[in-house]
């Protein structure tokens, strides 16, 4: 039986119309648990999400008025929400950018090395297998400014004890700095494998015929890793976009509110201030933001690589 | 004769339901004296928190001793002490019954009595009282941790009051004496007055030997909020609220207290990480010997004379929290916070879970075992501790613990007070980094009083509980319970 077989129905029994049917259309078989799933756990909740932000809800509220958009214009007029919500973007630029670039780096010097490799691959991927509190806890232990091992350490160097954690103008930074430390092992990680599948010919012929190293970084190594940058980057874009735990031990969101991200700020609106409503129109508009910000990178990173 | 009868056979049908009323009413409890364990084998999860030392102390000396009384399984869950609001919040709100007993703040006690999760005790009380005791509380502390307005939800398990604590080997060091008194022309004492702390700290304040004058918790805004309220406002007049609910952080007294407090002069006399630190780092603080006084709470009593837990221990004196000096009358104004968590009983759980429930606070947090916690730790927070002469004898500080607590000032416990307690919060915290305290506290009163207004109390007309509402509140239980108190006679 044939495409054009199958496609001429018009004078099939209902049987075998449907046995037809269910072959063309068997793809919906095997994908449907996973749909399902997915409209549960995310299509659903977004839905009840939308409009609980539409009504005034608290945990005790009696009733739940419909108060139309004004969830919404109290969330864009909140001080908090708005500085939490650039906070987070500080952490998503810097955070990407910082444990890209040294997840790449140690990906390309590893590659150099020659004794001892798996040792030192198992010891650079350590801080991935913690958990982020576990990592905020020791981190937090080590910047210590009275009996941190950081300061300890600066002290015998002749610099004075630093209070990282504790100064507006660092504390940021130092949460940004340990995220790297705990996620630069990801981007490592799948750098090092997309470097291993690269095929040897076009290297081989480039250094026969005497191009620089940094051109064939540049020509070479780069344009073909381009596919495995782009999942890198995306896993680590939306993983720093919901960025909770290793603020939340680390910094609970201060000093005054420097280190305090989307996640936290609507978890505390939601479940400490019982402001469910409210809660539910911030996440809905921070969906919207990553969603934007996704969708400009999808289509940058995407024509990139069809062009290529 | 058709109705004799009856008669016998109404009677045979009361006395076979009177056992089953009477059982309803009466909760077996579990009784160390006559060996009683009724509840032997059933196990009581409970949802815990051990941010202060003194609750991980019960943990470890009360618990093994009701288990081996009760035969009852207790189950822990510890959480972070800012993940349990949330938690608990979010279980009542859905009618859960994953935790029976759970650690409750005062602050939060309006907001979980709002949401039907906090199961009333009176019933309990009245039919089996066992060692609870309510009446041994002082009338301001039950009223502001056992208590959500007029309804007795709880069993408190510490009372926690502001104290002082001060390094005895530096202040009765003669070097030391004849070297402020150089520097200073007046004898080196423990402060008594705000200025004499910011001197005495000053004189303290040495980074190069890795001393400093004194320690507060200025690391979050529920922490940053406790310590301004508890060692300065309050004695300086700040209050939280009128009677009408109009907030009261920007007057005067606010923000003459956030400017001192949170002012750079003295944060400076205080350990670098300052505006991070919360309950454990400004402990650790002083129990390693960096600090030479320290603005505490009753709660840290027990482990800052603990000499496993502290190089200082032996070497700790508690003093009265230093007062403001009104300059117009030269008179010490001091005025305390009494806060503290109490343990209640989930409202969803099933009778008998409540009745076990029951059982463990009558006799854990009871008197005779709130003495045994006494005895080994300095710990008290009931009036029969607080004031036994064997007890005050061996632990000199119980005495000034039992006047804190007869005159502390309890948070507002509204529904929506942890939001308007962030706000403010967040406010000192901003004035800690440098911001202006009169703009910053303003502006926090201003969203403190869109809270209250967006809970639609401005349109209801509600009233802010005063202090004296409180008390007269407990007096009333207590005469329903049918008990008196010497406070509210």
């Amino acid at each position: 039986m044939n495409a054009s077989d199958l496609s001429d129905t018009t004078n099939q029994p209902f049987s075998t119309r449907l046995y037809n049917l269910t072959q063309r259309q068997r793809h919906w078989f095997f994908i449907a648990p996973a749909l399902i799933i997915l409209l549960l756990v995310v299509i659903y909740p977004i839905i009840f999400s939308t409009g609980v932000s539409l009504f005034r809800v608290t945990f005790a509220s009696q009733s739940r008025p419909f108060v139309g958009l004004q969830n919404f214009e109290r969330m864009l007029g909140n001080d908090d929400f708005i500085q939490s919500a650039l906070n987070t973007l500080y952490y998503v630029v810097f955070s990407v950018s910082g444990s890209f670039l040294l997840g790449f780096a140690v990906a390309l010097l590893i590659r150099r090395i020659t004794a001892g490799k798996e040792l030192l691959r198992l010891i650079l991927i350590i801080p991935i297998t913690m958990a982020p509190i576990v990592v905020g806890l020791m981190w937090n232990w080590m910047l210590d400014p009275l009996f941190g091992l950081v300061n300890w350490f600066l002290g015998l160097l002749g610099i004075p004890g630093q209070t990282m954690l504790a100064q507006a103008s660092t504390a940021r930074l130092t949460v940004v700095l340990v995220d790297i430390w705990q996620w630069y092992p990801l981007v490592f990680l799948i750098i090092e494998a997309g470097m291993a599948t690269l095929p040897r010919a076009p290297f081989e012929s480039a250094r026969l015929e005497g191009v620089s190293s940094w051109m064939i970084f540049r020509r070479l190594t780069l344009p073909m890793l381009r596919p495995v940058i782009l999942v890198a980057l995306l896993l680590r874009t939306v993983d720093a976009f919901r960025t909770f735990d290793i603020v939340r031990v680390m910094t609970d969101g201060g000093p005054h509110l420097t280190t305090e991200t989307l996640s936290l700020y609507l978890y505390r609106t939601a479940f400490t201030f019982s402001k469910l409503s409210r809660a539910a129109a911030g996440s809905i508009l921070m969906l919207l933001f990553i969603g934007l910000i996704s969708a400009l990178m999808f289509r940058y990173l995407y024509r990139d690589v069809e062009v290529g | 004769m058709r109705n004799i009868k009856t008669a016998w056979f109404l009677l045979l049908v009361i006395s076979l339901f009177l056992p089953l009323a009477s059982a309803q009413d009466s909760i077996p409890l579990t009784d160390p004296e006559t060996g009683a364990r009724p509840w032997e084998g059933k196990e009581l999860r409970i949802l815990n928190t051990e941010v202060v030392p003194i609750l991980a102390y019960q943990h470890e000396i009360l618990d093994p001793l009701y288990e081996e009384a009760s035969g009852v399984t207790l189950i822990y869950e510890n959480a972070a002490h800012s993940d349990v609001l949330p938690r608990i919040q979010t279980t009542c709100a859905a009618g859960g019954d994953d935790f029976d007993i759970m650690f409750v703040e005062d602050g939060w006690a309006g907001a979980l009595a709002a949401l039907g999760c906090l199961e009333e005790l009176d019933r309990f009380y009245l039919a089996a009282p066992g060692d609870s005791h309510p009446e041994d509380f002082t009338t301001r502390a039950f009223g502001t941790v056992a208590m959500a307005k007029e309804k007795w939800v709880g069993i408190p398990t510490l009372v926690a009051v502001g104290m002082f604590a001060y390094r005895t080997d530096l202040f009765g060091d003669p070097d030391e004496q004849a070297a402020f008194m150089e520097a200073y022309g007046r004898e080196l004492t423990v402060p008594a007055t705000w200025d004499e702390l910011a001197e005495v700290g000053e004189f303290f304040t040495r980074p190069d030997d890795e001393l400093y004058g004194f320690n507060y918790r200025y690391g979050t805004p529920n922490n940053i909020l406790f310590d301004y309220m508890i060692h300065f406002g309050f004695s300086r007049g700040v209050d939280f609220f009128d009677s009408e609910f109009n907030p009261l952080f920007d007057t005067e007294a606010a923000i003459d207290t956030a400017m001192f407090f949170a002012g750079q002069d003295v944060l400076n006399l205080q350990p670098p990480g300052r505006e991070s630190f919360q309950f454990g780092e400004v402990m650790q603080n002083f129990a390693q010997g960096k600090v030479a006084m320290y603005g505490t709470e009753s709660w840290a009593i027990p482990l800052l004379l603990d000499p496993d837990a502290s190089i200082v221990a032996a070497n700790t004196g508690f003093a009265p929290v230093p007062g403001w000096m009104n300059p117009e009358t030269g008179e010490i104004q001091s005025a305390l916070l009494s806060a503290g968590p109490a343990y209640m009983i989930n409202a969803h759980i099933s009778e008998e879970q409540k009745q076990i429930a029951w059982d463990y606070l009558q006799l854990a947090h009871g008197v005779a075992f709130s003495r045994i916690l006494a005895e080994q730790t300095g710990a008290g927070h009931r009036i029969s501790v607080l004031t036994d002469p064997d007890l005050v004898a061996k632990w000199p500080h119980l005495t000034a613990n039992y006047e804190a607590a007869k005159v502390g000032i309890g948070r507002p416990a509204e529904p929506w007070w942890p939001e308007a307690e962030n706000a403010i919060g967040r406010a000192l915290q901003e004035v800690a980094a440098g911001g202006d305290a009169a703009t910053l506290m303003m502006d926090a009163n201003n969203d403190i009083r869109e809270i209250v207004e967006d809970a639609g109390y401005y349109d209801e007309g509600l009233t802010y509980v005063s202090v004296e509402q409180r008390e007269e509140f407990v007096c009333a239980k207590l005469a329903e319970l049918g008990l008196e108190h010497d406070e509210c006679m």
